[in-house]
């Protein structure tokens, strides 16, 4: 049996160009869509498969479809979310380099779905191969009438516009996305109104992920029954796993939901550099609650990994081994979110800033006694009081790390220094 | 009507409304930062969370829409938290600097750390600093490190007065409101940033380091500097005025005032405040007594009348006064002498009128009371005529005597009627500094300006609003309703007014659209006439 949806054709040389994706399959789906289907039928199709959303959610993309009003009397937005910044996450890049097609199809499916006539690319600004070959598959789908008006003589219309993003993690929270898109500074909204009733320009408004999008034609083309023989019964279809850190073969593996953790990293990874011993795993991004060495018998899938305490996320795995130093890595995570928070709303803003103060304080063994009640004291100031998730996301780390790790920071603060025996080759920002 | 719960009381209000504005309704505080009734809702400070049942997160009170059942929670346990937690991280980069910053005594932090904070401080870093007392327009001053980044000013700037100066700029802890590159925060609306702001972040220039706001006195009053009458507050100290801010009224002002009216009250300080009465010798104006002052005034006119008619005596009225003062005018010339010859100055000063996106509009009319010194100087439906065709009755000498109320703060006299003001045999005027109507001037009878007057403006829209005296008047000045009293008893007359309500009271007896008006009534918000 298959294995792969997404990167099934990743290695055909010239997929990125129109006529080698045609001979692949390519734009069937949108073919078999326009002309047999009418769009709440597409949205049905979508909900069978079961399909979730991959930009770290998991929410259900035909469910999130159906929330957009039929008669607003408004335009219909469509914004595929190509802004890939969650540390450890790097598939979506891979997608649009070496499939374009593949995105734009599923994008032109579902603004069909939707009813939507101007869909978005909003894509990370430093993505500059991708934003070039992005382009070059727009304008050959334009040329090709797969966007553009009267698409494949079905009286569907649709343009597609590439956005640069603005260059912050938080342009990737959806509505500071469509702040940024709108040309203001990438600060998150107040929900609700929730983007399906009130979105971009104040249109309704979808926004799905680079990978969720890209699995919509395939769904369309092979049915929902197919879509569901991969993965498990509520995380269905595959999943791209973005593997990095101590391991032997990092990379983007396309694997059913539901696979064991440990075969992902032994297995896929080729187990850990140098033999030596795992310590922990971030599973879903550098925002997720990382998993220690004997959790890693957990099953890949949405269900399975929240049982354990933490998320599926983006599918970053970030593989640390024992030369890690969990106070060191926390430290460069809460700097990060540091760095990241918009500045709008205050716990997120000041409290992030505190957090990294103390942990980085911790590491360079100026530790105080309580500096770990007060760090999750902090993430309880912050924690669901946030204007957007990010705030959620800063603490995910702090309070995992502390938590199953305590003794490593009370050797910080006790110690007056760092214990950790680190590996000198790996080189982090402090 | 929506049936809800709050701290277990029960309540019935409108739909639609928001928590925190049901909990105002109930009378409870829901401590905020970045909500403003006047401007958009951001929901970014995070310090009006509540408890509602039955919904796991707090929610922010400020723009949730109550339901029909909603039990909320203002004071549980984990709503006290959050405050605490949220005013731990406003401190913990705050530099502390109350003892010399303005805003310390009226500061929302202050107030809020007092009420719902921690007496101690947990944060042990170094405090993250910004450039301190950055100059981002003519009258702001901003402090960055006193920011707690609720976007208030910016808010204003896009949807009040639509001049879009301000933003925010940096990221996480080393986010700051500043102005857009190349841009100041120079609009005429700029001044209200000072007071929307809730901490000592935008700071008034003007008012820089004058005074401790606790030892200022607060006088509720009305700005006279356009026909709008946006309703003040004089705060004065040592009978000076520090500043002016202005008071909510959603019927004139909403919440703002203009920068002409709230720095142009300097003319109340003028060196050259006319302390005592004033007669002519020569080329120069010299200071007698009031006594004095007075039976000169009867005995010049009583000559004119004499020798002249009682039509030889005429006034002008002036939009600068209030309608009482106006009103003894009338009295004097309709009542006293019996003359038809009254006229109000009119035109003195117009500009284009500025209207702002959110509609707050500033007046092309600079008098305060043109409606209501028209008003009353009308008799039996006959409309005063204009001070340009009561000059020209000086001109053919028709006119021999001259009353003229001034109080105007700035005005610039068209050279033929200065001329024409020449040719009088008797002018007496009213003012409370020299000026071109006092140039010609026999007789100069010091009157006061808006910070010391008590009395009535009418507005554009014929709201009666109430003015209160700030500051004491300066030497022997008077005002202009009790120096006419004075004239109208020299002249003959027996009226008595021991106050501007009873001046107010006769007013509204007498004069059109004014009858169902009574001066306590008038209250701090005014009342339009019928």
């Amino acid at each position: 049996m298959e294995d792969k949806i997404l990167l099934k054709y990743i290695d055909v040389p010239d997929i990125q160009k129109i006529k080698v994706y045609q001979k692949h399959d390519g734009y069937q789906g949108l073919a078999k869509a326009l002309k047999k289907h009418k769009p709440d039928e597409i949205i049905e199709l979508v909900k069978a498969s079961g399909l979730r959303g991959r930009g770290g959610a998991g929410f259900p993309a035909g469910l999130k479809w159906s929330f957009v009003p039929k008669d607003s009397g408004k335009d219909v937005y469509l914004c595929c979310n190509a802004d890939e910044g969650e540390p450890g996450t790097f598939k979506d890049r891979l997608l649009m380099e070496k499939n374009p097609h593949q995105l734009i199809e599923g994008i032109a499916i579902t603004a069909y779905a939707v009813n939507c006539h101007q869909a978005y690319i909003y894509i990370r600004g430093e993505f500059s191969q991708a934003m070039k070959v992005l382009e070059q598959a727009i304008a050959e789908a334009y040329e090709h009438n797969y966007l553009g008006k009267n698409i494949l003589k079905q009286g569907f219309h649709l343009e597609l516009s590439l956005h640069p993003g603005a260059g912050s993690y938080i342009a990737g929270e959806e509505t500071g996305l469509l702040e940024s898109l709108e040309g203001k500074r990438a600060e998150p909204r107040l929900k609700p109104p929730f983007p399906a009733s009130v979105g971009l320009f104040k249109g309704p408004t979808v926004i799905n992920n680079v990978e969720t999008l890209s699995n919509v034609p395939h769904i369309i083309m092979r049915g929902p029954e197919w879509f569901k023989g991969f993965g498990t019964e509520k995380s269905t279809g595959t999943k791209l796993f973005c593997l990095s850190g101590h391991i032997n073969k990092p990379g983007v593996y396309e694997l059913p939901m539901g696979i064991p953790l440990k075969e992902l990293i032994f297995n896929y990874g080729g187990g850990i550099i140098g033999g030596r011993k795992l310590k922990a795993v971030i599973p879903g991004g550098s925002s997720t609650p990382v998993l220690t060495a004997d959790q890693v018998d957990v099953a890949m899938d949405f269900e399975s990994i929240q049982a354990a305490g933490s998320m599926l996320g983006s599918a970053g795995v970030i593989v640390m081994d024992e030369t890690t130093c969990m106070v060191d890595a926390l430290a460069n995570l809460t700097r990060f979110y540091s760095h990241e928070s918009c500045g709008q709303c205050t716990p997120c803003r000041e409290g992030v800033s505190w957090m990294a103060k103390i942990v980085r304080r911790i590491e360079d063994g100026k530790g105080l006694e309580g500096d770990l009640e007060l760090l999750l004291d902090i993430c309880d100031n912050i924690s669901f009081k946030t204007l957007c998730p990010m705030g959620d996301a800063a603490i995910g780390p702090v309070v995992s790390f502390i938590t199953k790790f305590r003794s490593e920071f009370e050797d910080h603060i006790r110690q007056g220094r760092c214990p950790i025996e680190k590996d000198k080759s790996i080189k982090v920002r402090g | 009507m929506a049936n809800i719960k709050i701290d277990g009381n029960e309540l019935q209000v409108p739909d639609g409304i928001t928590i925190l504005e049901a909990a105002d309704i109930a009378g409870i505080e829901i401590p905020h930062f970045c909500y403003h009734k006047e401007l958009s809702i951001r929901g970014s400070c995070r310090m009006c969370l509540v408890e509602v049942e039955k919904t796991p997160k707090l929610v922010p009170a400020c723009s949730t829409t109550i339901k029909d059942g909603m039990n909320i929670f203002t004071s549980s346990e984990k709503v006290i938290k959050n405050r605490k937690g949220v005013l731990e991280f406003f401190l913990i980069n705050h530099p502390l600097d109350c003892p010399i910053c303005d805003q310390a005594g009226e500061c929302t932090l202050q107030d809020y750390v007092y009420k719902y904070g921690s007496a101690v401080s947990r944060f042990t870093e170094e405090k993250e600093h910004f450039e301190r007392k950055k100059e981002i327009g003519p009258h702001v001053l901003h402090y960055s490190e006193r920011c707690v980044l609720c976007g208030r000013c910016i808010r204003f700037c896009e949807e009040i007065s639509g001049t879009h100066e301000l933003a925010r700029f940096n990221r996480g802890i080393r986010c700051e409101v500043d102005v857009f590159p190349g841009k100041k925060l120079d609009n005429k609306l700029s001044g209200n940033i000072v007071n929307l702001c809730p901490v000592g972040a935008m700071v008034s220039k003007e008012f820089l380091f004058k005074s401790r706001v606790w030892w200022l006195t607060h006088t509720e009053s009305i700005c006279p500097l356009c026909s709008r009458g946006c309703n003040i507050e004089i705060d004065s100290r040592d009978n000076r005025i520090l500043r002016v801010r202005p008071r909510p009224n959603p019927e004139v002002n909403s919440q703002w005032m203009c920068d002409d009216g709230r720095f142009g009250w300097s003319f109340v300080h003028r060196e050259d405040r006319l302390t005592s009465p004033l007669e002519r010798e020569g080329e120069e104006l010299v200071p007698i007594n009031w006594a004095q002052a007075i039976s000169l005034v009867k005995e010049r006119l009583s000559f004119i009348i004499s020798n002249f008619g009682r039509e030889a005596v005429a006034a002008i009225a002036s939009p600068y006064l209030s309608n009482e003062d106006n009103y003894l005018l009338r009295v004097l010339l309709h009542s006293v002498i019996r003359s038809p010859s009254m006229a109000v100055y009119q035109a003195a000063q117009m500009e284009e009128q500025i209207v702002f996106p959110s509609g707050f509009t500033i007046e092309a009319d600079k008098s305060p009371n043109l409606v209501g010194a028209q008003d009353v100087m009308t008799v039996d439906g006959k409309k005063p005529i204009s001070h340009g065709k009561l000059l020209k009755k000086v001109a053919s000498g028709e006119v021999r005597a001259l009353y003229i109320l001034g109080g105007v703060p700035r005005i610039s006299l068209p050279v033929d009627e200065r001329e024409m003001l020449r040719k009088v045999d008797f002018l007496v005027v009213h003012n409370y500094a020299p000026s071109e109507l006092t140039e010609w001037a026999e007789v100069v009878l010091p009157n006061l300006t808006f910070a010391e007057r008590e009395g009535t403006f009418t507005n554009f829209q014929g709201r009666v609003q109430r003015l209160k005296p700030a500051l004491l008047p300066p030497g022997e000045a008077k005002a202009d309703w009790e120096i006419l009293q004075e004239v109208c008893q020299a002249m003959g007359g027996e009226m008595s007014y021991p106050s501007v309500e009873k001046v107010f009271e006769e007013i509204a007896g007498a004069i059109q659209g004014y009858k169902s008006l009574s001066y306590k009534d008038l209250g701090t918000q005014g009342k339009v006439k019928g």
